[in-house]
């Protein structure tokens, strides 16, 4: 997979442009207050990092899960330059990735305030082992969901909340492995070679067959909403 | 290398949408490079499916696509760098600044930053939006988002532009402009395929004309013979305008005409 060009460069740009723009990047701070909860919640659950990830993940969530609709007909849009939709997708999802790294530094920083206990570098390398395991089967799971149920209107509706449900439960399935190699059998190592091994199927798989699921079923996307 | 005689072909294209309706009914139509290309119909007749199937919006049920001799294949992404629309639903990202979004556009037509400032200032003027060139194209009127997806449309002087409606919701002084680029640029050897209702328009702008009606191209000619070489199946006289052939082909004669109380 060759580096992003300068083209797909501009498209993560726009990406972050868009988001900040747009008021869904209040959603992470509509679920602050969550999080302050649950960081000091006098029984911490997991490591200090869970509410960080928490209010990242469902507070990103329409970044990993409705990524050609996050504003309307932008589907149509983006279907008259000449790039590939696997390119395309591509830039997207580095999007989300760097977003996702961005506000995990910006939220850690204001919730751990609130932590009652003290954040060692242990904690910190924990925490960085268990979203290297999770985000690539999340943004994946996106991509998926992306084509399946693509939202034209997105904000705060009844089918956000469904999504932002339906995260907290792929939330879960997708910490399983860190969960094994970190508690159960205490390898942490594990979560690196997992972590390598999500990579190689999101780029050698899940680019290529969401790319294909577009340009089958694009007209049906269109048409659909 | 010389440019096919017909820039844009469709051969026999059908089109039945999931609601049973029969948009186009072996749709046989040819533009010819270098044309300014009147589609003209009836709403409902064809021709906004025939664009959305050529912008890759729409499927077809059966049928070909030739643009630019070639085989239309929507996996490949090279012909799209020679093809610019303005359909009747917003292609532009509405949240961007009209500044911002024409030099996204332009950069993604592989235009160089230089090129993009060139182009993005004299189409800022050009459509007299230079004003609100910073403003988010959400906030700009009907017209002057038509003007901003023209604009998008041409930024990286494309072969082919299609035009669904282009002048509706425009100002006359901002539609001759329009109309004077389309002249303009046609002279330079672009295509152009225009749909629009005005058809005073169509006959006084268009080199070529075609009319769909039910999914099927009834007449297809350059404008000029229109008036000299087809003649009225009543009066068996020259039409005297395309407005009057429209009438005449595509009205029901038998359908009542008239209102009870007046």
């Amino acid at each position: 997979m060759n580096p992003l060009n300068s083209k797909e460069t501009l498209f993560v740009r726009l990406e972050f442009m868009q988001y900040f723009r747009h008021r869904r990047s209040l959603h992470v701070v509509s679920l602050l207050p969550l999080g302050v909860f649950l960081m000091s919640w006098v029984y911490p659950v997991a490591s200090p990092y869970a509410p960080v990830l928490i209010v990242l993940i469902i507070g990103l969530e329409l970044q990993f899960n409705n990524i050609f609709y996050r504003t309307e007909n932008e589907l149509e849009a983006l279907s008259q330059f000449p790039i590939s939709w696997e390119r395309l997708i591509l830039a997207k999802n580095i999007a989300a990735i760097l977003l996702a790294l961005l506000l995990f530094t910006l939220l850690s920083m204001f919730l751990f305030f609130f932590s009652p206990d003290a954040i060692s570098p242990g904690h910190i390398g924990d925490a960085l082992l268990y979203l290297s395991t999770i985000i690539f089967p999340i943004i994946h799971f996106g991509n998926e969901q992306s084509i399946q149920r693509p939202r034209r209107q997105s904000g705060l509706l009844l089918d956000d909340l469904i999504a932002a449900l339906w995260m907290i439960v792929s939330l879960f399935l997708v910490s399983i492995p860190a969960f094994i190699f970190m508690g159960v059998v205490h390898l942490p190592i594990l979560c690196l070679a997992y972590s390598a091994a999500t990579v190689t199927y999101w780029l050698k798989v899940s680019l290529p067959k969401t790319a294909q699921r577009i340009e089958n079923e694009y007209t049906l996307i269109c048409s659909s909403l | 290398m010389q440019q096919p005689l017909n820039i844009l072909e469709f051969r026999g294209i059908h089109k039945q949408y999931d609601s049973g309706t029969k948009a186009l009914d072996g749709l046989d139509l040819s533009v010819p490079g270098g044309s300014i290309f009147g589609f003209i119909g009836l709403n409902g007749a064809g021709k906004t499916t025939t664009i959305r199937i050529l912008a890759g919006l729409c499927s077809k049920d059966e049928g070909e696509v030739l643009l630019f001799g070639k085989l239309l294949d929507h996996h490949e992404t090279g012909h799209k760098r020679d093809l610019g629309f303005v359909l009747d639903e917003p292609l532009y990202f509405g949240w961007m600044a009209a500044r911002e979004y024409l030099h996204f556009v332009g950069r993604m037509y592989d235009l160089s930053d230089a090129q993009c400032e060139i182009r993005v200032g004299e189409l800022l003027e050009f459509f007299e939006l230079t004003i609100k060139g910073d403003a988010p194209i959400d906030t700009f009127s009907t017209g002057m988002k038509k003007k901003v997806s023209l604009a998008a449309a041409i930024i990286h002087n494309p072969k082919l532009v299609v035009l669904d409606e282009p002048l509706e919701g425009i100002d006359a002084v901002a539609a001759s402009s329009i109309k004077e680029t389309l002249v303009l640029m046609a002279n330079k050897g672009t295509t152009i395929l225009i749909t629009s209702h005005v058809l005073d328009t169509v006959e006084k702008l268009c080199s070529d004309v075609a009319i769909i009606h039910s999914g099927k191209i009834l007449l297809q000619s350059k404008t000029s013979e229109i008036r000299t070489k087809l003649k009225s199946t009543l009066t068996n006289q020259a039409f005297t305008s395309l407005e009057e052939l429209f009438v005449e082909m595509v009205s029901d004669k038998d359908r009542k005409k008239s209102l009870s109380w007046l």
